[in-house]
């Protein structure tokens, strides 16, 4: 329970979720009938939609939302390195998740916590591999991303959203960096969970035995044949299944590369077209 | 003396229990609202709590920082807090549950996506469509047992007594004034203006923090422009809301 903040207009002291005052039942991982609760089988991913150019303040944007889950990322840059920090013959990279309070069904308040801060600083390091940062010396590269609803997978959604943004902005990259999320529970391999299972599974007190756990991974799928910058892996998983897992999420991060191309080119065909109507 | 075209839809966020995205122009916003439960102040034993709040990220615009909220977001959220009272949009006696016991808290949050100036007019229109769009859980409350009960199941919607519009105007100089102006507008300008009105008309609130000095009579022609906007907007907010 931090100090008061003295910037926000303030409420009342405490308040509690009404969802804490439910009949509280338990729901179960799966639905009844077998299936999980959106009706897709276990290696189904969500719907994904994307789109580049959204904010037009920012020197390359993009918007994308796989199934309710929805993120929006700008980049600025690359600009000057603020007064104060030293030179550097590379490129620095700053990258900043910011969660909306709105975004998940327990009002987060706006003060930055531990899983923001942990988001951004795992992004840094994952975009730090995929920007080709000997091209631009004592310069700075900004990052932002806002989460407008969280329903799973939200770190994959988000490299896969600030891949496509440093895309739209004309950065030079190695690659597109996809982000994809898989999950296990009782020792099955579920794709693409939503934030009700990543809750399920966390709750899970787990007995000797039995498997459960989740992975996050950021891939580059063309460059020199597959190249991994992300992976972030929680739980009990035998190496056996990490490895059938990573296949799998490079079979999802292929799917969606070839839908982010086609996005940015269609993006550009678009402004070929439109300055050509001006012109 | 023209107006962006405006955008509203509302119920876009699954987690909110009210939610509205606004587009003018290139500004874009979106307006979340979280209820919680909360005990009434012994102050006002009877009234619930409405509390808005403006976030502006750096990802909106190269003008923000990272970090505790800056003046504009500071304002805005000032800005929408009066609006709020002084037109008495909101009986908070409405979200009052239980006398001296248990009330609602609205926790109104504005994001900017995109900030292409104008921020108070689409800030006000999320806010105001957003609260259109609460439904709010029927709560039962045991006295003997001292425990209260939620059911999603009943859901009743807020009932607002007053629909404000607000509309910015940039002043440059004695004879230029622009409407609605972009972030490009709002660097150029000396000062700005923003009159809020209600259906019927009446002025409810009024905004000039400094700048150009105007005389009345531009003023006046600014009340009627605005006059002329609160009908288009209620109307547009309306339709979302129907459909």
């Amino acid at each position: 329970m931090g100090s008061r903040d003295s910037r926000r207009i303030l409420g009342p002291e405490k308040s509690i979720p009404y969802s804490l005052l439910q009949t509280q039942e338990m729901k179960h991982f799966l639905a009844e009938d077998g299936l999980r609760w959106d009706g897709r089988s276990a290696v189904d991913p969500r719907k994904l939609f994307m789109s580049v150019g959204v904010i037009s303040q920012a020197k390359g944007s993009s918007y994308l939302e796989v199934g309710n889950t929805k993120v929006c990322c700008g980049v600025y840059g690359p600009m000057d390195v603020q007064r104060g920090s030293d030179f550097n013959m590379s490129c620095k990279v700053l990258c900043e998740v910011k969660m909306a309070p709105f975004s998940c069904s327990v009002r987060k308040s706006p003060q930055p916590d531990k899983q923001q801060r942990e988001m951004s600083r795992q992004l840094k390091d994952a975009l730090e591999t995929v920007i080709v940062l000997d091209k631009f010396p004592k310069s700075q590269i900004d990052v932002y991303l806002t989460v407008i609803e969280d329903d799973g997978g939200l770190l994959a959604a988000c490299i896969t959203a600030a891949g496509l943004a440093i895309c739209h902005a004309n950065i030079d990259v190695y690659d597109l960096v996809i982000g994809a999320s898989l999950l296990w529970h009782d020792g099955i391999l579920y794709a693409d969970p939503t934030h009700h299972e990543e809750e399920c599974e966390g709750h899970k007190i787990r007995n000797s035995g039995s498997e459960g756990g989740q992975l996050t991974v950021g891939i580059m799928p063309k460059y020199a044949n597959g190249q991994v910058s992300l992976l972030v892996q929680g739980g009990q998983i035998s190496a056996d299944n990490l490895c059938e897992g990573l296949e799998v999420a490079v079979e999802i991060c292929q799917r969606i590369y070839t839908l982010s191309r086609k996005t940015l080119i269609d993006y550009v065909e678009q402004s070929l077209e439109a300055n050509s109507d001006s012109s | 003396m023209s107006v962006r075209p405006i955008t509203v839809k509302v119920g876009t966020i699954t987690t909110a229990d009210g939610s509205s995205t606004v587009r003018v122009g290139h500004t874009t916003v979106i307006c979340g609202i979280k209820a919680e439960i909360a005990t009434p102040v012994l102050r006002n034993p009877n009234q619930g709590f409405i509390v808005p709040n403006v976030e502006l990220y750096p990802c909106c615009s190269h003008m923000f920082k990272i970090g505790p909220p800056g003046e504009k977001a500071m304002a805005t959220s000032q800005f929408l807090k009066n609006v709020i009272s002084s037109a008495k949009v909101l009986d908070l006696t409405d979200l009052c549950i239980v006398h001296n016991k248990l009330a609602w808290c609205l926790y109104c949050d504005v994001v900017c996506i995109n900030y292409d100036g104008n921020l108070y007019d689409a800030a006000l229109i999320a806010l105001m469509a957003a609260l259109q769009n609460v439904k709010l859980p029927a709560v039962s409350y045991d006295e003997e047992n001292d425990k209260a009960s939620v059911d999603i199941e009943r859901t009743l919607p807020i009932t607002l007594k007053a629909r404000p519009v607000a509309s910015t105007f940039t002043v440059y100089s004695d004879s230029i004034q622009l409407m609605d102006p972009t972030a490009e507008d709002e660097t150029q300008g000396s000062g700005e203006v923003t009159v809020v009105l209600l259906e019927n008309g009446s002025l409810c609130t009024t905004h000039k923090p400094g700048g150009q000095l105007i005389l009345p009579n531009i003023l006046d022609t600014f009340v009627d422009l605005a006059k002329q906007r609160v009908h288009a907007v209620n109307t547009l907010i309306g339709k979302e809301i129907n459909e």
